[in-house]
């Protein structure tokens, strides 16, 4: 009986094209399409673009304007806007992500302490305006920091006491051997370049195990549990044409009973379920780096509590809903809730602390911080137990609930 | 007569089929289904009322009854399915809810083509043979066997979807009695379908119950009913009110009267209906069409016509016919549950 029920599931699969393609074809697609889309945004390789209007023209602000060209952290656009007004439009139009204005010579402090360069950005791209600001912060200390030291030493006379005659002169001269050094620094081949540089902050990352970005590790867990959901979900979904034309009821009346069909169900789903994740982990290892193979045995595990947890889920959504239609719509709400709130399209980090806390209660959360805990961080199967313990129960949960619903259904 | 369309229709519907007579070695037939003093509800509403039915070796019973009368919630007590709030359900003796091999000779054909569309002809029969409890060795021998049987060898490797309505009736039969069953419950079988595949789906119920099946057909199809059974029963109100063979029956119910329907053009008046009621008729097709009992159909339909025009009832057209089926059905359903 379970295995007729499996040979069931199997060939309506195989003769469905478009389930066919929602199970192994959409999930690595879309994998690839957030792989490529989130490594650049979370990574360091983001290069925003931007538009200088320089309202100066001093020698000081000609040599940022240079810099800024020069810089590979940023792009500049070749257009050159004649006011404020022209550059809030570009940004407005989403021409370029922010504008920098340079409205006053950045060599000198204005008595009322205005900056010197005016960032223009849109609150829809928030995150432009401080990267920018990050960015040319980084340009001065490169490219110009005799400005950046000659500012210093105002905000010293400003804040503390007015340096001697000598000791001005000597610094004039000293900002004078470092603004040279730096032009010649330019000219010379690129290793060169920062060797003297003294910093004040230096980045260093931990824990690289894998020569793939975390994003990249991050979303084969995330897209793969969302897909799942949503393939598992459809999948079980057989089981509601089965009670409308009849079959269940057949089943029921004969051998069956509710119990062997849902399990020859629920068997089936997990491995589909195993294949479809098994296809989004191939690509992970083979195009992104991602060291699966070093961890098989923690994927492994992780994904049997991911389809078990899925599958029953997707059992429980066809029991209830008396509808295909009915469980369409509300399997595409619970499954888009569950992976935002899960983190399946937003890493968990860049939530607020109240919905980070929130997406406990959603196994999207655990499925797929199990999956980072695994690949990135190097967890082993003891530090996944209590997920993967969890997700189990969550399973054996969901399909004691299939089982009853269903059987109150058959009865009435 | 009035001016209006009125006609005498004389109707033998009787004389078309090749009555299954009643046969006396069903007396003595084992039972092989018992069902007494039925008793079941859903919250406050009772839908069976102390059924008592039995279903011999060899029988075709036809169920019969309005929606609502409780037929399906008897079928699916019959088949295990329903724990019965009193009375019992017996399958050779055993009670099908405890045992699994009592149920596996209880084969149940739902109303809907209740067969995978996805799947081959061939496919659906080898997984509803597993289903029933085929062993696997004998799957494929069965299977053969009832391609050839249901002459469905040339379809065998289509998907269902793609046949027409007959041959996935015929699919669905097949899948429910590829086992062999002892017992064999179907709801509607041969709903929706044109009078050849009807006739096929026939043919195979009747090998089946020669070979010794019991066999239920719950039906709104009088003339199929009439046509199969041995024993009908009608169930209104959750409970068997009439069983037997379906000729004895219209002979007891009738014997030797005709019955007279009478249309009229508007609905008769308060007093007509009284007048009506009093000579016999009760409506079918409430106001407009009566039916009453006549002893002869040699009546004289002008005098008649005139006189229930003279009260107020304008006659469109009367027809006499012998009484069938669809006669005692329809003398059944006009009474209510105090009549009976």
């Amino acid at each position: 009986m379970i295995s007729a029920i499996f040979r069931v599931m199997m060939l309506g699969l195989l003769r469905d094209r478009a389930a066919l393609a929602m199970a192994f074809a959409l999930p690595p697609m879309i994998y690839v399409i957030f792989a490529a889309i989130f490594s650049v945004t979370a990574g360091g390789d983001l290069s925003l673009k931007i538009a200088i209007l320089d309202q100066v023209h001093s020698q000081t602000t000609q040599r940022l304007v240079k810099a800024l060209a020069k810089s590979s952290d940023i792009r500049t656009v070749a257009a050159v806007p004649e006011n404020l007004k022209a550059i809030e439009d570009m940004v407005r139009k989403a021409d370029i992500d922010a504008g920098v204005i340079i409205r006053l010579d950045p060599s000198f402090i204005s008595a009322d302490h205005v900056a010197p360069i005016l960032i223009v950005s849109d609150p829809a791209r928030a995150i432009a305006a401080p990267i920018v600001t990050g960015r040319l912060l980084g340009v001065f200390n490169e490219y110009l920091p005799d400005i950046v030291y000659g500012r210093s030493i105002a905000d010293f006379e400003t804040k503390f006491f007015k340096l001697l005659g000598p000791q001005r002169q000597g610094l004039i001269q000293a900002l004078e051997a470092i603004k040279k050094e730096t032009q010649e620094k330019e000219k010379q081949p690129q290793q060169n370049k920062t060797q003297k540089t003294s910093q004040l902050v230096e980045q260093k990352n931990i824990l690289i195990r894998n020569s793939a970005s975390a994003t990249v590790v991050y979303y084969a867990g995330a897209v793969g549990f969302m897909f799942l959901l949503f393939s598992l979900i459809q999948g079980a979904m057989s089981l509601i044409d089965e009670r409308q034309n009849g079959i269940t009821d057949r089943m029921v009346s004969g051998m069956g009973s509710i119990g062997k069909i849902l399990t020859g169900k629920f068997l089936f789903l997990v491995l589909q379920g195993i294949v479809q994740l098994s296809l989004i982990f191939f690509l992970a290892q083979f195009f992104y780096g991602v060291d699966i193979v070093g961890k098989w045995r923690e994927c492994l595990f992780i994904s049997i509590g991911a389809t078990c947890c899925a599958a029953s889920i997707g059992l429980v959504v066809a029991t209830m809903c008396k509808t295909r239609q009915q469980a369409t719509t509300f399997s595409n709400f619970l499954v888009l809730v569950m992976s935002a709130i899960g983190g399946s399209m937003v890493p968990r980090f860049l939530m607020p602390p109240w919905l980070q806390d929130m997406s406990w209660l959603v196994p999207s959360a655990w499925v797929i911080e199990s999956y980072n805990a695994a690949l990135w961080q190097g967890a082993g199967l003891s530090d996944l137990a209590l997920s993967i313990s969890l997700l189990m129960i969550l399973s054996m949960v969901g399909f004691i609930a299939a089982m009853l619903t269903l059987s109150r259904s058959i009865q009435s | 007569m009035n001016d209006i369309n009125s006609s005498v229709i004389l109707q033998d519907t009787q004389s078309a089929h090749a009555i299954n007579p009643v046969r006396s070695e069903l007396q003595e037939a084992t039972v092989r289904l018992d069902v007494k003093g039925a008793y079941f509800s859903f919250g406050s509403h009772t839908v069976l009322q102390g059924v008592d039915l039995k279903l011999r070796a060899g029988e075709v019973y036809g169920l019969l009854g309005p929606n609502g009368a409780g037929k399906t919630t008897l079928m699916k007590a019959m088949c295990g399915r329903l724990r019965l709030d009193k009375g019992d359900v017996r399958v050779e003796g055993k009670d099908p809810r405890l045992d699994q091999n009592v149920r596996r000779m209880v084969s149940y054909v739902p109303q809907d083509i209740a067969i995978f569309p996805y799947l081959t002809v061939i496919e659906n029969l080898e997984i509803f043979g597993q289903i029933s409890g085929l062993p696997r060795r004998d799957i494929a021998q069965s299977v053969k066997g009832m391609l050839q049987k249901a002459s469905l060898g040339n379809q065998a490797h289509k998907l269902c979807r793609t046949l027409s309505g007959g041959y996935q009736r015929r699919i669905n039969i097949c899948a429910s009695i590829l086992n062999n069953p002892s017992v064999l419950i179907l709801d509607e079988p041969t709903v929706g379908i044109d009078i050849n595949a009807r006739e096929e789906i026939h043919s195979l119920l009747c090998d089946l119950r020669d070979s010794g099946a019991a066999i239920l057909i719950a039906t709104h199809d009088l003339d199929q009913a009439y046509q199969l059974s041995d024993r009908v029963g009608f169930m209104k109100y959750g409970r068997i009110w009439l069983e037997g063979a379906p000729k004895t029956l219209i002979a007891d119910h009738f014997g030797e009267e005709r019955e007279i329907i009478v249309s009229f053009s508007s609905p008769p008046p308060d007093s007509g209906v009284q007048l009506l009621k009093e000579v016999g008729f009760y409506s079918i097709q409430a106001p407009l069409v009566w039916v009453g009992r006549i002893a002869n159909s040699h009546i004289d339909i002008q005098t008649m016509s005139d006189e229930l025009a003279r009260s107020g009832m304008f006659v469109k057209e009367i027809s006499i016919r012998s009484p069938d089926l669809t006669s005692l059905f329809m003398h059944m359903m006009s009474e209510n549950e105090s009549e009976i």
